[in-house]
């Protein structure tokens, strides 16, 4: 091809990219874009997959319906880890175009930009991530439809000790600081009339955790609570099963999963869980959901879909109601009052956080996790 | 709970001592330093799952095809570049490779963790109070079989003696009439085969990740800096103590203070303990 033309073509090409990149949304627009900071690799990519697709899933329902608002969606990797978090951040800061921002679903990422977000000033709304300190540091634009770890630490620890009647009780915490909010458990369990709590660490990626297990089990410990992510969970029954260490074991909320399930083959049979949402639920509601997801992406959805799920249309009902530029949007998610979401009906606290809800105890019973019946 | 814990010890050392093992022969011979050998370790692991989801069928066969590709790739890798590179440099370019090792591995098996359970019979052997889980047990036999055999392959063979007269001294073993460098890049492949194994053979019990080599590589260096870089029967005895040491300070001291205890300790150890024992002078292969 003639140099000169290809110049001219290349300027061309240029110059259009410029006039795009300037364009301005008109006012009154029914467009908007949202940005999304999700772990889709790393050691959390299970929970940013799950955000990924229960995001997905309401966000094409709602721009399938007719007259409402549309959404883009443009999506940041934050690789599972907190520095690449915070620059993913700042990525999606600077577009300027954003109404507002889904935070990453691994807990230890949000703490590294959470600063930037009220500097910012964007609506956040984190789906997934459960540490307590992100609602809890004062950020006046954060809103969280997932679950308070400490919550569910202390739910849980009045399940252990209410239901169970459980009183030897062991702990196995991830060593970090998604891993200490079980230690609220621990205090709550203890409150109700436990007998102390022993308490081992275990480090994620670990290779080994039969030390610590030969120790809780020579103490005697009948019931062993686990607080970390769910490949270590797995790997803890697994040898838990191996040194024929028979404690009742129990977990936090980040297992519940498909995957825990396969990586810990019938080693998990009979552990017990706490989460949000149950995939074999038979509500009409979230029958429904669990449905749909399954038919789009061939499995079924665990807790962080559908909590992801129900952040998306939250939003898409908030902009409906005139949520339509950041400030108003922050305003009608402060005004959230009981949103009919599959994960129960959401209204957010002072703090950004979803009211205690129905608070779901799972059990694994062949190979699947089912609400607890015994 | 003491016998337990040396069990849990021993059962984990030796796996340390496998890795320690292949880190000293390549160092030896090679003078190369692998940073990339926990990736290798992944890798195998890894390897060994893919290949049993495609295929299925047999576990054994998955994981010596599995050792055998990566040895061999490893092999190739290290006639054709590694000992074009000089000494210093073979190392630092192994800490490169590590670092595309696991983004290859996140591209090619994705970034969640992978495992097989249920290959190894369930179930443990009861002693009193002292449990001797199936699975470990089968790992420590596998781990066994391979040291004595990279112990034959080293002590009783032709290809044996070329490897210890290279790590002796590489220009007179060249003047002898060895093609030095096939013997090295056979026994850092021989080192990459091994790590694998090491991976394959403990996948049934345990998961795998993209990253998940980097901490164990690490483990094993600790191994073979206490046998002496380079000295194959000390990395064995290296990766016993280390496993043992881990079990015992999360058994009795504290998991939280775990790695702080036993790496300050080595530390010390390994500078009081005489030269000729502790420390790689001159590399050795016996």
């Amino acid at each position: 091809m003639n140099k000169r033309i290809l110049w001219w073509l290349l300027s061309a090409a240029v110059t259009l990219v410029l006039i795009g990149g300037c364009e301005r949304k008109p006012a009154g627009s029914r467009d908007h874009t949202i940005g999304m900071l999700a772990p889709l690799t790393g050691n959390a990519a299970r929970f940013g997959e799950s955000q990924r697709n229960g995001v997905q899933l309401a966000l094409d329902e709602v721009n399938a319906a007719e007259g409402g608002p549309r959404f883009r969606l443009v999506i940041e990797d934050t690789k599972s880890e907190p520095s690449t978090a915070l620059t993913a951040f700042t990525r999606l800061a600077e577009r300027g175009d954003l109404l507002c921002v889904f935070g990453s679903a691994a807990s230890l990422d949000v703490p590294a930009y959470l600063p930037m977000v009220d500097k910012t000033q964007l609506p956040h709304v984190v789906p997934v991530a459960v540490l307590p300190t992100i609602t809890e540091s004062g950020s006046t634009w954060t809103f969280r439809t997932a679950l308070n770890d400490r919550t569910a630490a202390v739910q849980m620890a009045e399940f252990a000790v209410k239901t169970l009647q459980a009183d030897q009780i062991g702990m196995l915490i991830e060593d970090s600081a998604f891993g200490e909010t079980g230690l609220h458990f621990k205090r709550r369990a203890e409150e109700l009339g436990a007998s102390g709590i022993a308490v081992e660490r275990l480090k994620r990626g670990d290779l080994d955790v039969r030390p610590q297990l030969t120790k809780l089990k020579t103490q005697g410990v009948t019931h062993l609570q686990f607080w970390g992510y769910y490949a270590e969970y797995a790997l803890v029954a697994k040898q838990m099963r191996e040194l024929g260490f028979h404690a009742q074991l129990m977990g936090n909320q980040a297992p519940v999963n498909e995957k825990t399930l396969e990586l810990a083959g019938d080693a998990l049979e009979g552990a017990i869980n706490i989460c949000l949402f149950v995939p074999t639920d038979t509500s009409p509601l979230r029958a429904e959901f669990a449905a749909k997801y399954t038919k789009r992406f061939g499995q079924s959805p665990d807790t962080w879909a559908a909590q992801s799920y129900d952040a998306m249309r939250l939003v898409a009902e908030a902009v409906r109601n005139g949520g339509t530029n950041a400030v108003l949007l922050r305003e009608k998610l402060k005004g959230t009052r009981a949103f009919p979401g599959v994960t129960g009906e959401l209204s957010f606290d002072a703090s950004g956080d979803a009211q205690p809800r129905s608070i779901s105890v799972v059990e694994v019973v062949r190979g699947k996790f089912v609400p607890y019946s015994r | 709970m003491l016998i337990q814990q040396i069990i849990n010890g021993l059962s984990i050392g030796a796996l340390y001592a496998l890795l320690a093992l292949g880190l000293s022969l390549a160092y030896a011979t090679g003078r190369v330093v692998n940073f990339a050998h926990g990736d290798l370790f992944s890798l195998g692991a890894f390897l060994t799952v893919s290949l049993h989801e495609a295929f299925g069928g047999y576990f054994l066969l998955d994981a010596v095809v599995s050792s055998l590709l990566v040895g061999g790739v490893g092999t190739l890798f290290g006639w054709y570049f590694l000992w074009r590179l000089q000494p210093l440099e073979r190392s630092v370019a192994t800490i490169v490779i590590g670092l595309g090792m696991r983004d290859g591995m996140l591209i090619a098996f994705g970034s969640d963790s992978a495992s097989l359970p249920g290959v190894y019979a369930a179930g443990a052997i009861n002693i009193g109070a002292v449990t001797l889980p199936w699975g470990a047990v089968i790992v420590a036999g596998i781990t066994v079989a391979l040291l004595v055999s990279t112990w034959w392959l080293v002590s009783r063979t032709q290809f044996g003696v070329q490897m210890r007269a290279t790590a002796e001294n590489p220009g007179l073993a060249a003047r002898s009439g060895i093609v030095t460098r096939r013997v090295q890049a056979a026994a850092f492949g021989l080192s990459c085969g091994l790590a694998a194994a090491a991976g394959a053979t403990l996948i049934p019990i345990w998961q795998v990740y993209s990253g998940a080599g980097v901490p164990i590589g690490l483990k094993a260096f600790a191994a073979a800096m206490l046998g002496g870089f380079g000295r194959l029967g000390g990395a064995v005895v290296g990766g016993l103590c280390i496993g043992v040491g881990e079990a015992l300070v999360s058994g009795y001291v504290s998991s939280t203070w775990k790695d702080l205890v036993m790496y300050s300790g080595l530390l010390i150890i390994v500078a009081a303990l005489p030269r000729h024992i502790s420390r790689a002078g001159v590399p050795r292969v016996s």
